[in-house]
């Protein structure tokens, strides 16, 4: 059931990280995340802070350098049809046709895809545990088919974006506004592993909300992509998946950035394999020594060493559509 | 079943319509018998407080059962309505029929008499039948039949397996209306298909708690799961003995058969046999792997 709550509609982002600095206060952009935990009761809300009225945190535009900047308010299917985004920048664009369902495309912002809680249903369920509190991960013991085998400690979520994966790959910024100000930082930083705290996913302080994602310019001879395994055909998080952002010239790999997705807590980057890559012509051996580093070091749970050959499979795959 | 002066019908049955066309059909059946068009037949059905006795929807019945007791009720109507009018045409009652809302004389079509027009209708403004299903003929078995064939692909990398056709053939014995069965064999197939793509319930080992009691954990399958080529087809065998409308059930026999037909596809593709269901990357992928290391 819903809590009861007050619903404040700001004019202006200053308005708007004033009243997100209140205790119990809760963000609003698309909703689709929010009020299923509001509903399910995965935490109480004393306020509802719509940002629907904040025009500055919408639209698509070219920067200077040729890059592009996007309003945290813009919504997944925006991006997914944004024809400049498919061509400069085709993980995002794929990632963001990649979540959900287009209902929820078209009411999901960017923002709240990179700031949605966790999808574990221990997390969602009625259970008490450690991210909410509790003494407890559950899916150590339990129901783990769907969790982490890389960089969980203490939980073992992965984290359910599909876009941030890309958007790490990409290298791009996410800028934040705050009861400080405003500050900047790489869509890699924006991201908590449970070692460091356990019960958040990101770096955001009280009060502070995404106001913008900044791409830089694609990179020339790029190449890129976003792939993503689930278990049916829509409306479904990534079992396990990996954007790719690479550069070619003269036949060779010239910059990779290589990010799995569905098998960590964080969007995971997977620098040996980047490194692997630069500086050698992409090749079917390649793919495959490739793919078989992504997964060094899984540790797998009871119920999911099935995501090591999984994503193996998914990064030859990815890896050999772009050769 | 009444049938009122003017020459409307009301059926008051317990049988329910879940979405199968119970009411379509039914209205049909009524209509052959008494010779009255579809739109002048109201099927007022499935309230406790106010309709006749009949089981639940489901074991695929609800046709064999219902229909025939609808029919027999028509008939004792028909009897009597056909009984009136030949004293009023003055004609042996074996001469008559109905059709168009009238009585006519098989030997003479220009003989005729509406229906509303028949005096024991008009003195008595409704003519009432009762009829009921008796059991089944001594020592025959009444089953359906279905085979369903699956057409996958299997992404070995990934374990994902996208079913690409499907095909139902089913013997329900007389197919009492195209649409409809069509309609219950499709969605059947598409249940079949969440059963064997992606739908399980799972409970976790330590509370006993459902973990995905919810519509996004517990995988319903989606358009983009159904295969866009989905065909139904009907055995149409002839069974004069499984009651008297000729019609055996449809629900079941639509759904059971699909997740095997996936599971044996999927064993065709890539030499595994996946023993639960359904086969989801995650199963699947866990013994492509397994067999992997074997070699």
């Amino acid at each position: 059931m819903l809590p009861s709550f007050r619903y404040v509609r700001p004019r202006s982002v200053a308005e708007a990280v004033k009243v997100l600095s209140e205790p119990g206060a809760r963000v609003h952009a698309g909703g689709t995340d929010l009020l299923g935990c509001l509903r399910d009761e995965v935490f109480d809300a004393k306020s509802v802070v719509s940002l629907s009225g904040l025009s500055d945190l919408k639209g698509i535009s070219e920067t200077k350098d040729g890059g592009l900047r996007i309003g945290a308010l813009v919504t997944l299917s925006e991006i997914a049809w944004h024809p400049g985004i498919a061509k400069g920048w085709p993980a995002l664009a794929q990632g963001a046709a990649a979540a959900a369902s287009p209902q929820l495309r078209n009411q999901g912002t960017l923002g709240g895809n990179l700031c949605q809680r966790p999808r574990c249903w221990y997390f969602r369920g009625d259970f008490d545990c450690a991210r909410k509190g509790g003494e407890l991960c559950y899916a150590v013991e339990g129901e783990n088919t769907y969790h982490a085998i890389f960089g969980g400690s203490g939980c073992f979520i992965v984290h359910p974006s599909d876009t941030a994966s890309p958007l790490v790959a990409l290298q791009a910024t996410v800028r934040i506004a705050g009861p400080k100000g405003t500050r900047s930082l790489p869509v890699e930083k924006l991201f908590v592993l449970p070692a460091v705290d356990h019960t958040r996913e990101t770096v955001l302080a009280p009060g502070e909300i995404v106001t913008e994602i900044l791409l830089p310019p694609p990179l020339a001879g790029g190449k890129g992509l976003y792939r993503k395994v689930r278990a049916r055909g829509a409306w479904d998080f990534a079992l396990g998946g990996v954007a790719l952002a690479l550069s070619v010239k003269d036949g060779k790999v010239a910059a990779a950035r290589v990010v799995l997705s569905g098998v960590a807590p964080v969007p995971w980057r997977v620098p040996e394999v980047e490194k692997l890559l630069v500086g050698h012509v992409l090749d079917a051996k390649r793919a495959a020594e490739a793919a078989e580093l992504a997964v060094k070091g899984a540790e797998p749970m009871s119920g999911n060493d099935y995501k090591v050959p999984l994503v193996r499979g998914a990064v030859e795959e990815a890896l050999l559509s772009l050769v | 079943m009444k049938l009122f002066s003017d020459g409307s019908v009301n059926v008051n049955t317990g049988a329910a319509d879940i979405g199968t066309g119970t009411k379509t059909v039914m209205s049909q059946v009524v209509a052959e018998e008494l010779g009255v068009p579809l739109e002048k037949i109201q099927i007022e059905h499935a309230d406790t407080g106010t309709t006749q006795y009949s089981g639940p929807s489901g074991g695929s019945k609800t046709v064999p059962s219902d229909m025939p007791a609808a029919r027999a009720a028509a008939i004792e109507v028909r009897t009597k309505l056909l009984k009136g009018a030949a004293d009023e045409m003055k004609l042996p009652v074996e001469e008559l029929a109905l059709a168009g809302g009238e009585v006519v004389s098989t030997k003479d079509p220009a003989k005729k008499l509406a229906v509303t027009a028949v005096p024991l209708l008009q003195r008595q403004q409704v003519l009432v039948g009762v009829g009921t299903r008796g059991p089944n003929v001594e020592g025959k078995v009444i089953s359906m039949f279905a085979t369903h064939f699956a057409e996958v692909e299997v992404n070995t990398r990934t374990g994902e397996v996208t079913v690409t056709r499907l095909l139902a053939a089913q013997d329900s014995a007389r197919v009492m209306n195209r649409l409809t069965f069509e309609c219950q064999v499709q969605g059947g197939l598409v249940m079949g298909l969440g059963l064997g793509r992606t739908e399980e319930r799972v409970l976790d080992r330590q509370t006993g708690k459902m973990c995905n009691a919810n519509w996004h954990d517990y995988k319903i399958p989606t358009a983009l799961d159904v295969p866009a080529e989905q065909k139904v087809h009907s055995v149409d065998l002839v069974d004069t003995e499984c009651n008297t409308v000729g019609a055996k059930g449809v629900g079941e026999p639509s759904t059971i058969p699909t997740a095997a037909a996936i599971a044996n596809a999927v064993h065709d593709a890539v030499g595994v046999r996946v023993p639960d269901s359904p086969i989801t990357p995650p199963r699947l992928m866990a013994l492509l792997a397994a067999r992997g290391k074997k070699g």
